[in-house]
């Protein structure tokens, strides 16, 4: 067997096995994944997603992408949803091992560099959310797929190479995939125009054929996103790019450039020698190899400065572009090192970078791993209790982050969750739910309770964190509620109404 | 059927369509507008669309005798008067393949014109309701298709120009220019007829403006707002698909080495500069970027493509995207206004209040009020947009009665009309719709989800 598919193999192995436990060391899943599952039950039982969901803010229109949840679904008519909700998602993860690899060596051609860029993506902390159920994990390879063919489509172009228009199939079958899994695609296309414009300028050719790709790729996204999100763009205008987020949350879903955050979850390393490599590429040896991955960092840094894409998402994308530059930065290491005089000390480079990586990479990885946000076995047990405690038409308050929980365990209607998009009162409906945690008047939490026919109100321990509640909410009486659930949650059934005065 | 027989056969097929185009184009332009008046009939509704068809058809009652449109609503029948935005839009058709054969545009360039004016939401609409720019450009088309005859019968251009200049300044100014840009720079000829029609337009334009006093743009009918009024797809009722602004772009890229690109640069500068100034001449704008688009589609297919697979799914998807967007508008068309709910209490109104109230509704209401109620409506948007906008913005998000009273007591509003549109957007527990539980407002009429309330005076 040829040394790259055992060396890149076992690191692939290795890494899945490391996240499988990881993952199967937690039952539950992080807060977003329950809607993600519950859609893929959906699609195994009816074929379809839920597009009109009656729960979800007691019954609304969602609009998304569906390819990450019909794969899953896919799955799941050969194992139990569970089972493939904790494997797909890190098995697709593991996969940015081999594909950094090809990138890595198409750019740099340097053997040992790319086997360590794929060591790096492999350990990358911002990626080791191993609970996570959710469309990125998809994403993430396809991008870095899409962007290999294109490589490989800029490559044949230049030898006039006949494996072109295979290339091209594979091009635009990756991509519309990519379309049809996350609207984050046109990190892509922002990053191959910026490469057409940095190419420009540096006077490197791009071929016609790229230039077809381009503008293929362009009207492509623009028709699925088109077609997928045509309500929402009809109904919020163009600030359906904020995907209605409420107001007083969007700098939670879109918060500053944070650099301390950055080298947490990027690892030091590989975003220190990231930032070598795009100075010298740019500056200073005018590498045209890396124009296209320079470019992606710079769509990527312009979308997330335009708080157009959320910080975590693009620090994931970004991560592993620096994970491939990683191999250009070791290459060029090596070679600096071999016109020094401690070239004899060039056989020690691999172990000492290793032992670095080892500790700025991997621990950060298993500990980022051991902090994910996640519901408790306990939280957990008493939203199920709901399914067969409560009437099938019953509105269940909880945390915006536990919305999920009570439409996927409970089976009730919520009154909001994370899916803000087509909801036209989302503004007043958190409003509403802060007051719900927040408010010391009985009288006000009644009236918020019967204006969403709201019957049950599930106070876990996380909820009690969020809202700083030293022990029940503050208007609970027994006049007024019952406690129908009682562990470390709490579920109260609301007995009053506000009658006419 | 062997693979050499396919090719031959797809270009049998489209110069078949090149060779016809006008009639299966026409045939499109008569569905299109066919589906949204069924849907309309069907709903019961009012055959015509927006507030500028009730400001002509009203106006055809009492103001603006002068207007030709409304000497036109004053001659046709109120019951077929929904036909006219079709013919005036066939007519437009028509012209433009005659203009096109006279100045030898390429078949292909036209077809693809001509489809995506018919494809294009602001032009779908203007089927669908009178315009004052539709009719601009009939008039447009019809002198210019004269003046190109170079014979005695040119002269008989001067009428359609002379009607086109006079319906609103801007207009008359822009087509001024055009004459003159034409004779004095394209054709550099100096003769009578050139000089005749530019006084008599100069001279109509004057007379407008002076002493009929007709307004720099006569418009909006709307609320504005600057992007989604370009962008149909971002919610709004005018303005072009995403896809054909995309081509434009494209267009404007291509024509980019051509001689021409000064004129069009500039004309692209007027045309942007009164789109932000009155978003009610997107219409103008929009013409420019069917043009563009239809140049740019052309240019792509027309281009040596490396890759010809690639050639085949974008222009596929280009005209699914273009097809797509009018198709989801003729789709949203069914929720335009009037409704037949406005109407019906419209017409309640004209029967069961005082006739000189004044009536309070959303600005945009305001030209059904005038024509189905008869009464005078609070807003008038297209003669004072900024003061009348801005008064509805603090009549309808007044908090307190302190606020709204004296609001309302300044412009002797007397009658309140709450549309289906208002109770659904409006905020039912604060602002406006909260305030109306006060004693000074009375229910007068409900049905369904339209309400008319009386505004009765302070007592002493």
């Amino acid at each position: 067997m040829k040394k790259p598919i055992i060396v890149v193999g076992g690191i692939f192995l290795a890494v899945l096995a490391i996240r499988l436990v990881l993952a199967f060391m937690i039952p539950e899943f992080t807060y977003e994944s329950y809607f993600h599952l519950r859609q893929v039950e959906h699609i195994v039982e009816t074929g379809v997603p839920f597009y009109q969901d009656p729960l979800s803010y007691g019954g609304r229109e969602l609009a998304f992408l569906p390819s990450f949840h019909y794969l899953a679904a896919l799955f799941s008519l050969l194992l139990p949803l569970t089972l493939v909700a904790k494997i797909l998602p890190n098995f697709l993860t593991a996969l940015l091992i081999p594909i950094t690899y090809l990138i890595s060596k198409k750019i740099t051609g340097h053997e040992t560099g790319s086997f360590v860029a794929a060591f790096i993506a492999g350990f990358l902390p911002i990626l080791y959310y191993t609970n996570g159920f959710v469309v990125n994990t998809l994403f993430l390879p396809l991008i870095f797929v899409a962007i290999y063919l294109y490589l490989n489509i800029e490559e044949s172009a230049k030898k006039n190479d006949p494996k072109l228009m295979k290339h091209i199939y594979i091009y635009a079958a990756v991509f519309f995939l990519l379309c049809l899994t996350s609207p984050l695609a046109a990190i892509m296309l922002i990053g191959l125009g910026i490469y057409a414009l940095l190419s420009f300028m540096e006077g490197k050719k791009v071929y016609r054929q790229e230039m077809e790709v381009m503008l293929f790729s362009g009207f492509l996204y623009t028709w699925v996103q088109f077609l997928f999100f045509k309500k929402s763009l009809l109904q919020e205008g163009i600030s359906f790019v904020w995907q209605n987020i409420p107001s007083t949350i969007i700098a939670q879903y879109f918060p500053k450039f944070s650099l301390g955050v950055a080298l947490v979850l990027v690892s030091i390393i590989p975003f220190l020698a990231g930032a070598v490599v795009v100075y010298r590429s740019l500056f200073q040896l005018k590498n045209e190899k890396s124009f296209l991955l320079i470019s992606l960092v710079l769509a990527t840094s312009i979308l997330t400065w335009l708080r157009l894409i959320r910080f975590r998402q693009s620090l994931a994308f970004f991560s592993v572009v620096l994970a491939i530059l990683f191999a250009a930065f070791y290459g060029d290491l090596e070679h600096y090192l071999q016109k020094t005089k401690f070239s004899h000390w060039q056989k020690y480079l691999l172990p000492i970078t290793m032992f670095i990586l080892l500790f700025s990479t991997v621990l950060p990885a298993i500990n980022t791993a051991r902090l994910q946000d996640l519901p408790s076995i306990e939280e957990v047990e008493a939203f199920a209790w709901i399914r067969e405690n409560t009437p099938l038409s019953a509105t269940v308050l909880a945390t915006l982050d536990e919305g999920h929980l009570v439409t996927y365990y409970g089976k009730r209607k919520n009154l909001i969750d994370d899916r803000f998009m087509l909801v036209d009162d989302v503004e007043t409906r958190f409003q509403s739910l802060t007051s719900l945690f927040t408010t010391k008047f009985r009288t006000e939490a009644i009236e918020l309770a019967g204006k969403y026919s709201i019957e049950y109100f599930v106070l876990t321990p996380s909820a009690k964190e969020k809202y700083q509640l030293k022990k029940e909410l503050p208007y609970i009486t027994r006049r007024c509620f019952d406690t129908v659930y009682q562990n470390e949650t709490t579920i109260f059934k609301i007995k009053c109404q506000l009658g006419p005065t | 059927m062997n693979a050499k027989s396919r090719p031959k056969m797809y270009e049998n097929y489209v110069s078949h369509l090149l060779r016809h185009q006008k009639i299966y184009l026409c045939l499109l332009l008569v569905i299109l507008t066919g589906l949204s008046l069924f849907s309309s009939y069907l709903q019961s509704k009012p055959l015509l669309m927006g507030g500028e068809s009730y400001y002509y058809l009203s106006s055809a009652r009492e103001e603006l005798p002068y207007h030709p449109l409304t000497l036109l609503l004053k001659v046709i029948p109120g019951q077929i008067a929904f036909l006219l935005p079709l013919f005036i839009s066939i007519g437009n058709v028509l012209l433009f393949y005659s203009l096109a054969r006279k100045i030898k545009i390429p078949e292909k360039k036209v077809f693809f014109m001509v489809l995506f004016y018919i494809l294009t939401p602001i032009f779908m609409f203007s089927s669908l309701a009178i315009s004052s720019y539709s009719w601009y450009l009939l008039l447009l088309l019809l002198g210019t298709n004269q003046v190109l005859l170079e014979n005695k019968k040119k002269y008989l251009g001067i009428l359609p120009f002379l009607l086109a200049a006079w319906i609103d300044i801007f207009s008359g100014i822009l087509l001024l220019i055009g004459i003159i840009a034409y004779f004095f720079i394209a054709k550099k000829s100096k003769d009578h007829f050139a000089i005749i029609l530019i006084i008599g337009i100069t001279a109509a334009i004057i007379i407008d403006a002076f002493l009929v006093k007709a307004p720099f743009f006569l418009g909006p009918f709307t609320v504005q707002d600057k992007t989604a009024d370009l962008l149909s797809d971002l919610g709004s009722f005018s303005g072009v698909g995403v896809f054909a602004l995309l081509l434009a772009v494209i267009g404007l890229v291509t024509s980019w080495q051509k001689k021409y690109i000064p004129l069009l640069l500039s004309v692209m500068t007027i045309f942007i500069a009164s789109f932000m100034f009155n978003t009610h001449s997107i219409f103008f704008l929009s013409l420019l970027i069917i043009v563009l688009a239809a140049s740019g589609f052309v240019d792509l297919w027309d281009q040596n493509w490396k890759l010809p697979f690639l050639r085949n799914a974008v222009m596929l998807l280009l005209l699914l995207g273009i097809s797509f967007s009018a198709v989801a508008y003729v789709d949203r068309l069914s929720e335009y206004s009037p409704t037949a709910l406005d109407q019906k209490t419209l017409e309640w109104m004209q029967r069961n209040t005082p006739e000189d109230a004044v009536v309070l509704s959303t600005p945009e209401n305001s030209y059904y009020i005038s024509y189905f109620a008869h009464r005078k409506p609070a807003f008038s948007l297209h003669r004072r947009y900024q003061q009348d906008y801005k008064l509805s913005q603090d009549i309808f998000s007044a908090f307190y009665i302190d606020e709204l009273f004296p609001l309302l007591e300044e412009n002797n509003i007397s009658i309140i009309y709450v549309s289906e549109e208002m109770k659904r957007t409006f905020p039912q527990r604060q602002e406006f719709l909260f305030l109306l539980q006060n004693e000074r407002f009375k229910l007068l009429y409900f049905t369904e989800e339209a309400e008319v309330w009386s505004f009765d005076e302070a007592k002493q």
